[in-house]
């Protein structure tokens, strides 16, 4: 019996080694170093919206490393990668590299992001944890409160936020779990993962993909949620939906909202009310909270009193004595706040009850732009809502009907929405009509203003490289090319675009445009200013100019980046370059050129390509022999014209040169004879 | 000045110069009137094609220039023997009424009406001949130029009558020659 157990059991091992052989086999393989095994997920560290597999470093097997799969559709944050990519940063889990590869579970590349093995696990791994802040304090502060800071602040000094600061994102990176750490921050747009108890009540307002990168101040807001979690155990507003969470925290104060009946440290008591302060300029920065892990006990916040009315407003059966309150409660109720704010109610309320003629004066000059700017009533109306909502408050998100986000976050919002036409549609009204340019006045952002108008001049323009593309790429580092062509191989900087298009061109229908609306506008963006010319002549009217821009582009991609040789693309493209050689005038030039084309498809250069269809020299000697052609042929029209066209004419021509003729002949013989006659008269003497 | 003033003084200078031209000419007709009268027999057909081509409606008037010519030629061993014969009046009549004078001068004077009539003719012909070889020779330099650059060259080809004086002047360069490249 004994045996037979030892026999299933061995049998069952040997199984499982052969099944993890079997998953060790499949992986894919990113910056050619590491292995990243698909058939072996670590559910452990997962994040939201990345999961995390077994990888290995084939160059340093010891190194322990895993794998977060990003999703293809959700823009990462490049700025991130490129600031820490390699680097050790104190009080962030290690980013060991990043790169693209091809993820077999969803057929198609991705971005893989390769951190360090946090050996000690998950601080948290459960909803309900337990008290995980030593109750001593010397403790709590050099264990947790310095390392979270210090990371907090080596972010800050690189002039980035993390934006994904909550409890379970914490990660012991050693074994012993001494030292702890911020987890990843770069798979999912700023604060896209992040709950509502780790966001400011401005950013909870926006929707998931709306809240922007944000400040040092939200790091810190969080940072603040995060240890009063950690503090008592669990999430105190847990139960509580984000409308709700966001209403009491309106309501009132954050702090209060999120402490609620429990008890916290006395200690930590002030740093909590100096971390999480509604009001920015009260919140505590880095060296004020440094200060208190330090030692020196600051003044406490007392949170700075809102104006508020003697008299309430009534809206929507509610009394509001607040404008953020009402703002919020205009959000909410669209179409009902457009009927109160037309109404000479709210104004009177306002310069009534806050003395407040100068914002009463700005809804009036709202609703007098809505007015001349747009035709339907829906538009006006949309219009100075939001703008009375912005007035009311102004640190609040842009908000229109169901949309809300921080204008900081519009690139994000394009990227989530780039395959949602109606939103995307919204999104460009919004840049174009004056709502993004009237949130940044309110917060006098010139900058920012002229960034909108500069924005209003790139929708305006319709060719390829323009429009709300080029926005897109311009607003998003690391979003990948979105052309349906390339959009599977993950495209997200100009040197893996050929490449791409190599593969694509194996398969493609040969009259496929390898450079539509999105190709050229991220080629715009990511390769610079080296290849803008060519762009615009993408959008020629000339068959044969667009090809030359769509061919100078290429060979500029293929002599920056490479590969040297392109054979599927050139034979693609050698396809469609029959306008060029139609461009020159000269039938012999041309059948030369249609003669040795296919020699220098055959070579796959896309430099030698343009040289052999658009030689300079040539060009000019072509142009300028068609044109003394043309004169030529022009020439000879007219003196046939001449000779053959006005026959009447010429008869008469040709008799009158027969009389000149004739009358000379006669007179010349009478000279003759008078000349022989004097010569015999001489000689006879 | 206004016009009758001008018509005035046009009409007056008019009558100073024949009557200066008659000054002169009449004693010089009065000194060689032998010769006067042998010519005035002689040109008749002459002085008869220039009142004609005077009166016609003709646009070209070459006529008595064709006659007068021939003419001229056959009075000129006639009036040389005058002038070194006996160049009186009755030697002048003689000269031309004797001898059949009168029949080989008129007789040359009909010949050059034949020149008249017949040279232009001919001339037309000849002409038109040219004109034809070189209407086909240049259609074949534009056939040579469609080949070469295709019918764009000849497209936006206007024709202007302007030009054509100018053409009969210029001779045109080869064709084959200004299309090669150097």
């Amino acid at each position: 019996m004994t045996e037979t157990k030892t026999e299933t059991k061995q049998t069952q091992s040997s199984a499982s080694l052969d099944s993890y052989v079997t998953r060790k086999e499949q992986f894919a393989l990113v910056r050619g170093k590491y292995r990243v095994y698909s058939g072996l997920p670590v559910p452990m560290l997962d994040m939201p919206n990345a999961k995390a597999f077994q990888a290995e470093d084939v160059t340093a097997p010891d190194h322990k490393i895993f794998a977060l799969v990003c999703k293809p559709d959700l823009p990462i944050r490049k700025d991130h990668i490129k600031a820490r990519n390699g680097l050790k940063v104190d009080g962030l889990l290690p980013l060991v590299d990043a790169g693209t590869a091809f993820w077999q579970p969803i057929s198609r590349k991705t971005m893989i992001l390769l951190y360090e093995m946090p050996l000690g696990g998950r601080v948290v791994q459960s909803k309900t944890y337990g008290k995980i802040l030593p109750e001593e304090e010397a403790e709590k502060i050099s264990k947790w409160v310095r390392p979270l800071l210090v990371g907090i602040s080596n972010l800050a000094v690189r002039g980035l936020t993390h934006r994904a600061i909550r409890p379970d994102n914490l990660f012991y990176m050693d074994a012993e779990k001494t030292k702890v750490v911020w987890g990843d921050c770069i798979a999912a747009p700023p604060g896209y993962d992040q709950p509502s108890a780790f966001e400011t009540i401005e950013t909870s307002m926006c929707q998931a993909a709306g809240k922007g990168n944000g400040t040092t101040a939200d790091d810190l807001y969080a940072f603040g949620a995060t240890l009063i979690c950690l503090g008592i155990g669990y999430n105190p507003v847990e139960s509580l939906s984000d409308t709700e969470l966001l209403e009491l925290k309106i309501y009132k104060g954050s702090y209060a909202a999120l402490i609620g009946e429990e008890r916290v440290p006395l200690a930590l008591i002030e740093l909590f009310r100096g971390l999480l302060a509604d009001n920015i300029n009260q919140r505590w920065d880095i060296s004020s909270t440094q200060l208190w892990a330090d030692g020196r006990r600051l003044t406490p916040v007392q949170a700075k009193t809102v104006r508020t009315s003697q008299r309430p407003f009534l809206f929507n059966n509610v009394e509001f004595f607040t404008y953020r309150t009402l703002a919020y409660a205009f959000a909410k109720n669209w179409d009902m706040a457009a009927d109160v704010i037309r109404s000479e109610k709210l104004l009177a309320w306002i310069e009534h009850g806050f003395d407040d003629k100068e914002t009463a004066d700005a809804i009036r000059k709202s609703i007098d732009m809505a007015l001349v700017r747009f035709s339907t009533k829906e538009k006006q109306d949309d219009f100075f809502v939001a703008r009375t909502c912005m007035l009311l408050d102004p640190s609040a998100p842009l908000r229109i009907r169901n949309c809300a986000f921080l204008p900081d976050a519009l690139g994000t919002m394009l990227a989530i929405n780039v395959n949602d036409d109606k939103k995307t549609k919204m999104l460009i009204g919004l840049i174009a009509t004056g709502y993004l340019e009237s949130w940044y006045e309110f917060h006098q952002d010139m900058v920012s203003e002229q960034n909108i108008k500069n924005m209003q001049i790139t929708l305006q323009k319709p060719g390829k490289g323009m429009g709300i593309e080029r926005l897109l790429y311009d607003l998003n580092e690391g979003l990948p090319c979105q052309s349906p062509l390339v959009v599977k191989d993950y495209v997200d900087e100009a040197r893996d675009l050929l490449p791409a298009l190599e593969e694509v061109a194996k398969k493609a229908n040969p009259k496929t445009e390898p450079i539509d609306r999105h190709i050229a506008a991220f080629i715009a963006v990511r390769f610079g200013s080296k290849v803008l010319e060519q762009i615009s002549w993408l959008n020629s009217p000339k068959e044969n100019v667009a090809i030359q821009g769509m061919l100078n582009i290429f060979a500029a991609l293929q002599r920056t980046f490479g590969p040297d040789h392109l054979y599927a693309m050139c034979s693609w493209i050698g396809g469609m370059v029959v306008p060029v050689i139609d461009s020159y005038h000269n039938l012999e030039k041309r059948q030369q050129l249609e003669k040795n084309l296919p020699k220098i498809i055959r070579k796959g250069n896309f430099s030698e390509l343009c040289a052999f269809l658009d030689d300079r020299q040539e060009r000019l000697y072509d142009l300028s022999y068609f044109e003394q052609a043309k004169k030529e042929y022009a020439r000879l029209s007219e003196e046939i014209e001449f000779l053959d066209g006005n026959r009447e004419k010429r008869e008469q021509e040709g008799l009158m040169l027969g009389n000149q003729v004739a009358a000379v002949v006669s007179f010349g013989i009478a000279v003759l004879t008078m000349f022989l006659l004097l010569i015999t008269r001489l000689l006879r003497g | 000045m206004t016009e009758p003033e001008g018509k005035t003084k046009k009409s007056k200078d008019s009558i100073l110069t024949t009557g200066f031209a008659f000054l002169v000419l009449f004693p010089m007709m009065y000194l060689m009137l032998p010769t006067v009268i042998f010519l005035f027999l002689s040109m008749l057909p002459t002085l008869v094609a220039l009142v004609i081509d005077s009166n016609s409606k003709t646009r070209f008037k070459y006529k008595w220039l064709c006659i007068g010519g021939l003419n001229f030629a056959g009075s000129l061993p006639y009036l040389f023997r005058l002038w070194f014969g006996n160049n009186t009046w009755d030697g002048a009549v003689g000269l031309f009424l004797g001898g059949g004078a009168f029949l080989i001068i008129y007789l040359t004077a009909l010949v050059g009406w034949v020149f008249y009539r017949c040279i232009p003719s001919v001339v037309l012909s000849f002409l038109e001949m040219s004109d034809q070889r070189r209407v086909v020779h240049l259609r074949e330099a534009q056939a040579k130029l469609i080949a070469k650059w295709g019918e764009e060259v000849a497209s936006g080809v206007d024709v202007r009558v302007g030009h054509m004086a100018a053409l009969k002047t210029k001779q045109a360069p080869s064709v084959q020659g200004e299309a090669k490249k150097p």
